[in-house]
């Protein structure tokens, strides 16, 4: 099959996946996850069929694999809408699927297949438990299988047709689209369990948020549409395109190009939760937690870098590779004051999923930090590996909160938070395997060197900065990534080493293998994919092995971006801020018992510096005012529905006046008359049929004898 | 002695009225019947008169007289016969009794 | 003549039948008349006057009778009159069945069940 042909189907199982799950297969849990199942290995299957041959493709870049239809007619031409495959896009396309893939397996232990139902489980609320009898007829709490179980499949499937296409998308509407099926597939799964109101809450707060990214993204989309005419991104990425943006004035002071960029960023500010509208992603964690993965690792958060990554010639349109341009500097000081920002709240936090997403935050921060200093590959290259540790260390938090849960369940103490760090502790003795992968992901994560895939990527970054000169840039993301290194070996230390702190961690064990397989899949990415991206100037390693990575991506732009030159100082900033942050991150923490012993616990960091509450007070407040009290209350039930209840009223009164002076006295009097008339006339003239003869003689004579005698006079 | 025409018209003509008082005043049934006899009398006297004070050759005048009173035999045969089953019936000859086509 | 013997031998027989078989007394009682006797009265007499007004306004009104020439059989000439079928055979026979009509409906009638 032509490669053209397979990217466009490449979007189509997990959508067919989604409308068969929720028109027909609703009931039957098992042929639901293998419908998701299944149509994510179709794709994943696809997907790197279309990577492999792109790999063989010589001069990829210039050479693309590209199809377009007519969509739209607009005057004498069409609007054409298509699919791209560039070498940004296959790299994409390749952790896209093995990631979304990886989810979807790990979904179907997460959310108890194969365990009975539970003893009062409803439909929109977590599980609780199922009682079982065991062997010997003593009754036993183990974990309940989700009540929705294929509603979740069948959202997954949607969002996952919502990152496929934004990926193959190649043009800025179809990408559109897919960002917003993603947004709306966010605000189905952040609030999957939609009995409980802080989940609805955070469901609505994801979608509002990242709404208003997207109302900034759109007027970028309509500027350039107006200024370019087109939409397509292999036709507004050339030469002369790019200089006329370039060269057109726009608002503030930037060109058309930087004005165009700002507004497209603004909508991954919110997508990928950078400050300030990163309030969602801590919240979203909500939803159950392979969405959290899918999310905020693998595919939406993603999908916001990469649509910077996209837009990156309209960023750097003046970029001469010295001074930034005022686009870049904006988007450099909002990545790196994220980074740092969020890593602060993390240190601070103790739900394990917290310590994630604030990660996840900062991780995105570095990303947009990166593309802010010109460093296009190394931002996609953490892209890349991010997705696969992020992905790894949610997945792994899952399993650590199931094995806290089968606690729970077996001391039935139910009021115990199985994803507060202070409860757990030794569980690296009770569940290996997710111990290892955590560790793993973690390293990576945190910069570990040389084996771990985070290593390379958070490595070039610094190395750009570092080497380009922007000194503010490089220090900032240094403390970031020391800070990084530190709450992740904190969150570790909690959770796994030690001894257990609750009775309920030493009764967690290991989770089953739909759980542990993706774990061990995504550890080996994590670990291997970092070797594809090793720069050439490296001591000992440099030149053992091509630098890919940079080889192919690099060929998405018009100008191959060159390798920084090589320089001792970022590799030993980083190797410092990782191993230093590690260990001092183990050290503090090993024999902290409790949260009281935890000297981080700052009010100021663990309240994530009041951002949700001045929201509250400054936006949320005032709308919810004018939309309750203003809108609801004054205009609707107040202005419109008085006019209809006047109109109402009114009808009221005419029916009654016609009725009481028109209908009743006329039309029914008029009838009344008729009937109650022939009654009276025929009472009136009964008497005449008397039935006597001698009285009928009578008459007739008489009446004979009139009408005879008025003839005779008359005539 | 001639006798005017006049005469027995004029006699004819109070039969009839009598008989028409007769018929229409008196309670008993049987008086109503020798009313209607008389009012055919009348009327006999009147044919009669007209044959023999016009065309005498003419005997169509009699003929009709016959067949009169023929006819006014039958119909009292009839109508006594109808007032006796009526008295038996219902115990009473007084025409106004009768009142069972009253409304 | 005849008229006579029918009017005596049978009709008058007739009602004195009637009249003894119609009376629950032999003695009449109450006033004979109906109460409203004067609008009859005066339909009588009306219709007299009528009668004999119009009746007088006829030319031949007071005209006298005519002699009747020797020898012509006025009874005879009925009697050939009321069989001749030129003449009024018909009539005569259908007078004979309307008496035996009459006869069957009055004995039909009155006849006790």
């Amino acid at each position: 099959m032509a490669t053209e042909t397979l990217t466009w189907l490449l979007p189509l199982p997990p959508l067919l996946a989604f409308f068969f799950i929720i028109l027909f297969t609703n009931k039957r849990k098992a042929l639901s996850h293998s419908l998701a199942v299944g149509a994510a290995a179709l794709s994943w299957l696809g997907s790197m069929v279309v990577f492999v041959r792109a790999l063989g493709v010589e001069e990829f870049g210039h050479e693309v694999f590209e199809s377009v239809v007519d969509w739209l007619p607009t005057g004498d031409k069409f609007f054409q809408v298509g699919v791209l495959i560039d070498p940004l896009s296959a790299a994409a396309l390749f952790f896209v699927a093995w990631t979304v893939l990886m989810i979807f397996v790990y979904s179907i232990g997460y959310h108890n297949f194969g365990q009975p139902k539970g003893d009062h489980d409803v439909p929109g609320l977590p599980p609780h438990g199922a009682t079982v009898l065991d062997g010997k007829g003593k009754k036993k709490h183990v974990l309940s299988i989700e009540p929705m179980y294929s509603r979740f499949f069948a959202f997954i499937g949607l969002f996952a047709f919502g990152m496929y296409t934004l990926v193959v998308s190649n043009n800025l509407l179809t990408l559109f689209v897919g960002w917003e099926i993603m947004g709306l597939c966010s605000y189905l799964l952040i609030g999957f369990w939609y009995g409980k109101p802080s989940a609805r809450n955070a469901a609505v707060k994801a979608f509002i948020t990242t709404r208003i990214g997207d109302v900034f993204m759109l007027l970028g989309i309509a500027f350039l549409y107006s200024a370019t005419g087109t939409l397509s991104f292999r036709e507004i990425f050339t030469e002369e395109t790019m200089h006329v943006l370039a060269t057109t004035p726009a608002f503030f002071g930037l060109s058309a190009a930087g004005m165009i960029g700002l507004l497209l960023f603004i909508g991954t500010v919110g997508k990928s939760a950078q400050w300030p509208l990163h309030v969602w992603l801590p919240d979203a964690m909500e939803g159950p937690t392979p969405v959290s993965a899918m999310i905020h690792a693998a595919t939406m958060v993603s999908a916001g870098v990469y649509a910077s990554l996209r837009m990156f010639p309209l960023l750097t349109a003046d970029f001469t590779g010295h001074g930034l341009t005022p686009a870049m500097s904006v988007v450099a000081f909002i990545g790196a004051f994220t980074a740092i920002f969020a890593a602060t709240i993390a240190v601070a936090q103790n739900d394990i999923k917290r310590v994630l997403a604030y990660s996840t935050i900062s991780q995105l921060g570095f990303m947009i930090a990166a593309l802010g200093i010109g460093a296009y590959v190394a931002a996609a290259f953490h892209l890349v590996t991010h997705a696969f540790f992020k992905a790894l260390l949610f997945l792994g938090s899952g399993s650590v909160i199931h094995g806290m849960e089968h606690g729970v369940l077996h001391t039935g103490n139910h009021r115990l938070d199985p994803q507060d760090m202070f409860n757990m502790g030794g569980l690296r003795r009770k569940m290996p395997v997710t111990f290892w992968t955590f560790l793993i992901g973690g390293f990576a994560l945190s910069g570990f060197p040389l084996v771990t895939a985070g290593f390379w990527s958070k490595d070039e970054i610094l190395a750009d900065a570092f080497g380009h000169g922007h000194w503010a840039v490089f220090i900032t993301l240094a403390v970031a990534a020391f800070l990084t290194a530190f709450y992740t070996m904190r969150q570790i230390t909690l959770t796994f080493l030690g001894k257990p702190r609750t009775k309920e961690a030493e009764h967690a064990h290991e989770t089953p293998l739909t759980m542990t397989v993706p774990l061990v899949v995504l550890a080996v990415f994590a670990v291997g994919y970092g070797w594809v991206g090793i720069p050439e100037h490296f001591p000992l390693l440099g030149g053992l092995i091509p630098n890919w990575f940079h080889e192919f991506v690099g060929g998405t732009l018009l100008e191959r971006p060159e390798a920084v030159a090589f320089s001792i100082w970022p590799l030993l900033t980083s190797l410092g801020v990782a191993l230093g942050g590690l260990g001092l991150g183990y050290l503090a923490y090993r024999n902290v018992q409790s949260a009281a012993q935890d000297k981080l616990q700052i009010p100021f960091l663990k309240n994530k510096y009041y951002f949700d509450e001045a929201y509250n007070f400054l936006f949320v407040r005032p709308a919810a005012w004018f939309s309750e009290v203003f809108v609801s209350k004054w205009i609707d039930k107040g202005l419109i529905d008085g006019i209809l209840h006047a109109f109402g009223w009114i009808a009221g009164k005419l029916g009654f006046i016609f009725r009481t002076y028109f209908d009743a006295p006329v039309v029914n009097g008029f009838g009344d008359l008729v009937g109650e008339g022939t009654k009276k006339a025929g009472s009136a003239i009964r008497p005449l049929q008397a039935g006597r003869v001698q009285y009928y003689m009578v008459v007739s004579l008489s009446v004979a004898l009139v009408v005879a005698v008025l003839y005779f006079v008359l005539a | 002695m001639s006798i005017p025409l006049s005469w027995f018209l004029v006699l004819a003509a109070a039969l009839f009225s009598i008989g028409l008082f007769g018929v229409l005043a008196r309670k008993n049934a049987v008086a109503i019947l020798l009313g209607i006899e008389l009012m055919l009398n009348a009327v006999n006297i009147n044919l009669v008169a007209f044959w023999r004070y016009g065309n005498i050759a003419e005997i169509s005048g009699q003929v009709f007289a016959v067949i009169v009173f023929a006819v006014a035999a039958a119909e009292v045969a009839v109508g006594l016969a109808l007032i006796i089953s009526v008295y038996r019936r219902r115990n009473t000859v007084v025409a106004n009794d009768l009142d069972l086509m009253k409304w | 003549m005849v008229q006579v013997v029918v009017y005596i031998g049978a009709i008058a027989i007739l009602f004195i039948f009637a009249v003894m078989l119609t009376r629950r007394e032999m003695r009449d009682r109450g006033p004979q008349l109906n109460k409203t006797w004067w609008v009859a009265a005066l339909l009588g007499l009306l219709t007299f006057g009528g009668l004999a007004f119009i009746l007088s306004q006829w030319s031949g009104f007071s005209s006298l009778a005519v002699e009747i020439p020797d020898g012509t059989d006025t009874l005879g000439a009925l009697a050939t009159a009321l069989v001749s079928p030129q003449a009024y055979m018909l009539p005569f026979e259908v007078a004979s069945v309307l008496l035996l009509a009459a006869l069957v409906g009055a004995v039909y009638i009155a006849v006790k069940k």
